[in-house]
């Protein structure tokens, strides 16, 4: 049986940043993640690491958290941080009054808030309206979650972290009301074994009511779900926040050479990521107060995360605080169970950081938190950045030494040199090339095209899985794993995977992107029928 | 004097409708604008495969005489449809790259991952005859070229054939320049080298040891780019073996073979072809066309004719528009009728054993191919809808793409 001190559920931001802390101080930890890491809310949202100007007026504890972490995960993660800044406009319909209170809450929080003059601004953001009164820049700016969360998982492995993906726990064995470990099924394998530990946290976000169900204990998660729209466009140089009290639709943020637009906020089940045409139409409408000419853009696709807020009262959805809660159950009579619940991904070292100061010296451990100080993944390695330099194609060598560090950089560029065919780019979009594919294809969290998807960014692009479908599937059949052998399945699932986000916006260009998706794998390859010939 | 036809869309439904018009003698012109879906789609012609239920057709003829309308081979009629396959066999035949198959049978044409899929009339490059008379199937990669897997292929052959015969792969390494400087090798780069003297014989060198007793080779679409049969036919003579092509993924060198010799054809039969020619508008009055225009380059160009041919495509070729909520064909403001809700055009799934409802979306015609609106009314006197703009099929689904493209071509042109 497995045995170690303390077992996470959940692989999202709390749960990542709780493991990687406490492997740092030196706690034996091993995390239980039901699905692929990230998979839930934590790369379900903006890509906004706050400058907690957003929260400035509300909450000036929360903006003066996220101004901090901002600061530091500038630091330690610069690989996943764009480090452009966030406007904050106002439009006519945006109140004067708010304005000069929330000037003054930044002031108190320590968010600098630049004016920018008008004809500064569209010339910086051509696209912006012409409507606009006022604008100001703050140090907001877009993080890339998958790819944060995979390094912090990385960082935690090296301190001797143990991370098991598509493994559900199914049930919390207690003893004389004291948590003693609990029983996980793996999805692969149908695999029923224990775990034990001395303190067990649940991580699960909104899944977090369900997690503490299992050992009787009641925690009052309210799933609030946001939608999010990408566009296949860069519509602006920085993030654009609008001046007014946090609402629907008013933050644009720009990843690369998309644009991702947001929120709503609705109350649901945890497991619903579905998005409306009606939430669709509502974010178009709020958003061309914003760029007026918003609907000419191609959208290509939508997606849905629930926030994991928590409330004991009868608030929901915005008005719910998003600030987090570490709920002990002692208060309920079992010992060893804390619940970690809310958040933002912005403040999640932070949250990582109380929960372990709070637990580590009940297992008699007194070290300090330094995951504030101590970077993700080492520096790019000078020499191995030449020799990529030489073999890589064009784009693509910067992206994949920030996506993968160093240690699996090496294995590329190895084995780019000894085949150079395996500099093949595979999806054009994103710029992955086969070599990547492979390696990533080859660790042993990789179950499928979409985990590849999210440690490399395959299929997310343009053609949103068209072209790189086909080749990801014969690249990685190659490799002859016990994942890779049914390949029509391989084909369908990832496809389907990404209908889902298309299904909603499919009108316009990428209307014709599904009719040649279509024309492809079910006109060409006949990907929808198995008809034997013999 | 003699009537004078306008086509617009150079895909295959108005080449081939082009085509038909010039033989009949009118004076003919073609307005096209980019390419059609040919390179996309390959150069083979599904007629029917699939039943509404995704059982496959064995005999396409026999079960397109029982469609219903508003399926366009029901307004078409079976008849004609016959006729039209036979005039595109005719066609291939004249012009010295005929096509295999008739229209009471499917065949199955092998894919690029080791499927089969159901088609009617192939090219000689894909004689599907030949998979049953073959005791070893090889299949052929070649090294740098992206888009083709032959081990995911010779694996799932293997599987669909078992014991019954054997499937094995080589990769053929030929003079192909890579490397930072260069771009991706396509099935089309390998076609043109095959083309060569240097490539022929390295090709043909390094497949010589894989030559058993009846061997078939299969390979990605890569015997030539012109829509001739020289390289298969020289290939199977001096390597006594046999040579079949696959459906692959653009860009398809089947589809641009057969997109050169339509454009050969009507360009023969003095088909006035206008390229970079996108129509914008049209005059009508009292529902009868005079008049297209093309904007380019800032002018605006008329063309008058006594009777039109619309063959723009659906939304992937840019005949149709999709809005949210709203599809129209935009050279005759032809409204299409949608669901308001973007829910309702499609399945949770994109492959779910049934028709996608907005792959049916198109114009709705009479059985001379105008377009009626939805109290049946007619719209216009003298403009017939060909091809991909069609209403009630989904050509994905059921397999019958370049079928409608070339029955539809065929009996509108007749039709003038």
């Amino acid at each position: 049986m497995l045995s170690t001190q303390v077992v996470i559920i959940g692989g999202g931001a709390t749960g990542a940043g709780i493991l990687r802390d406490l492997s740092m101080r030196g706690v034996k930890a091993i995390l239980v993640e039901r699905g692929d890491l990230g998979c839930g809310t934590s790369s379900r949202f903006h890509g906004l690491l706050h400058s907690g100007a957003r929260y400035a007026l509300k909450d000036h504890s929360a903006a003066v958290e996220c101004i901090n972490e901002n600061k530091i995960l500038r630091k330690i993660g610069k690989h996943c941080v764009e480090p452009i800044s966030s406007i904050f406009i106002k439009t006519p319909q945006d109140d004067d009054e708010y304005e000069q209170n929330w000037l003054k809450a930044c002031e108190k929080a320590g968010i600098s808030t630049d004016p920018i003059e008008l004809s500064r601004l569209f010339e910086m953001e051509p696209k912006l309206s012409r409507k606009i009164q006022a604008a100001y820049m703050c140090p907001g700016a877009a993080i890339d979650s998958f790819r944060m969360l995979w390094q912090i998982f990385d960082s935690a492995t090296q301190y001797g972290a143990k991370t098991l993906t598509y493994t559900e726990v199914i049930g919390i064995d207690t003893k004389k009301g004291k948590v003693e470990g609990v029983t996980v099924v793996n999805k692969y394998t149908n695999e029923i074994k224990k775990i034990a530990c001395d303190y067990l946290i649940s991580a699960a976000g909104p899944w977090c009511g369900r997690v503490a169900a299992l050992a009787d204990m009641h925690m009052s998660v309210k799933p609030s779900k946001g939608s999010l729209i990408t566009f296949n466009h860069r519509l602006c140089t920085n993030v654009i926040h609008r001046l007014h009290k946090p609402s629907d639709a008013d933050i644009f943020v720009p990843h690369g050479t998309a644009t991702i637009l947001g929120t709503t906020s609705i109350d649901t089940h945890p497991d619903d990521n579905t998005t409306s045409q009606e939430e669709v139409k509502s974010m178009l409408q709020i958003g061309k107060e914003t760029f007026e000419d918003l609907e000419d853009y191609r959208i290509l696709r939508v997606f849905a995360g629930c926030r994991p807020l928590y409330s004991e009262g009868l608030d929901s959805g915005r008005n719910t605080s998003r600030d987090f809660v570490a709920i002990d159950h002692q208060r309920d009579g079992l010992e060893g169970f804390i619940s970690v619940c809310g958040g933002k991904f912005t403040t999640h070292r932070l949250m990582a950081q109380k929960v372990c100061d709070l637990i580590c010296p009940r297992l008699g451990n007194f070290s300090k938190c330094t995951t504030d100080t101590v970077p993700l993944v080492e520096d790019t390695d000078i020499y191995l950045k030449r020799r990529g330099r030489r073999i890589f194609p064009s784009y693509a060598l910067d992206l994949t030494m920030s996506r993968q560090g160093n240690k699996r950089f090496l294995q590329i560029v190895n084995s780019m040199e000894k085949d150079k065919e395996k500099a093949e780019v595979v999806c054009e979009c994103e710029n992955v090339t086969r070599a990547e594919i492979e390696v990533v294809a080859n660790e042993s969290t990789t179950h499928s095209i979409s985990d590849i998807r999210r440690r490399t960014r395959l299929g997310m692009g343009t053609c949103q899985g068209t072209f790189c479908t086909y080749r990801a599937v014969g690249a990685v059949h190659k490799l002859g794993k016990a994942w890779t052998n049914n390949t029509q399945l391989l084909f369908k699932d990832f496809l389907e995977a990404r209908w889902k986000g298309i299904r909603p916006v499919m009108y316009g260009n990428q209307m014709k992107d599904v009719e040649l998706t279509r024309g492809i794998y079910e006109v060409s390859l006949n990907i929808n029928h198995h008809d034997f010939k013999s | 004097m003699d009537k004078k036809v306008v086509i617009i869309g150079g895909g295959i439904a108005g080449l081939f409708a082009s085509c038909i018009c010039a033989t009949k003698g009118y004076e003919t012109t073609l307005l096209s604008y980019g390419t059609g879906a040919l390179t996309v789609a390959g150069g083979i012609i599904d007629l029917y495969g699939y039943d509404a239920n995704g059982n496959l057709v064995l005999d396409p003829l026999a079960h397109i005489k029982t469609l219903k309308e508003p399926h366009p081979y029901a307004k078409i009629g079976v008849k004609n449809v016959e006729l039209a396959v036979k005039a595109f066999l005719a066609l291939t035949h004249n012009a010295n790259y005929e096509y295999l198959g008739d229209a009471h049978s499917n065949q199955l044409v092998p894919t690029a991952i080791g499927t089969f899929k159901p088609s009617c009339l192939t090219p000689k490059t894909i004689d599907t005859s030949l998979f049953n008379q073959a005791k070893h199937i090889c299949v052929v990669g070649f090294e740098l070229l992206k888009d083709f897997f032959p081990n995911l292929v010779c694996e799932n052959l293997q599987k669909i054939f078992g014991d019954t015969k054997e499937v094995s792969s080589v990769t053929i390494g030929l003079p192909l320049k890579s490397g930072v400087e260069y771009r991706d090798v396509s099935a089309l780069d390998i076609a043109r080298l095959l083309e060569t003297n240097l490539g022929y014989l390295n090709f043909k060198e390094q497949l010589k040891p894989h030559v058993k007793e009846d061997t078939l080779f299969v390979l990605p679409p890569v015997l030539g780019e012109e829509p001739n049969y020289d390289l298969i036919d020289v290939l199977s003579i001096e390597l006594s073996s046999n040579f079949v092509e696959v459906s692959a993924i653009p860009p398809s060198v089947t589809g641009l073979r057969l997109e050169n010799l339509l454009i050969h054809e009507a360009t023969r039969l003095g088909v006035d072809i206008v390229e970079k020619a996108k129509v914008v508008e049209s005059d009508v009055q009292r529902r009868h066309c005079n008049e297209v225009y093309t904007y380019y380059a800032g002018r605006k160009k008329a063309y008058r004719a006594d009777e039109f041919i619309l063959a723009t495509g659906g939304v992937f070729g840019g005949g149709l528009i999709s809005k949210l909520g709203r599809m129209y064909e935009p050279i005759f403001n032809i409204e299409i009728n949608v669901p308001q809700n973007q829910q309702d055009w499609s399945y949770p799934y994109l492959f779910t054993g049934k028709p996608q409802p907005f792959a049916t979306y198109g114009i709705e015609v009479d059985k001379s191919l105008r377009p009626i609106d939805y109290r049946k009314n007619l719209l216009l006197d003298n403009v017939r809808i060909i091809g991909r703009g069609l209403a009630g099929y989904d050509f994905c689904f059921e397999k019958s793409g370049n079928g409608v493209a070339i029955a539809s071509a065929f009996h509108a042109a007749m039709q003038v």
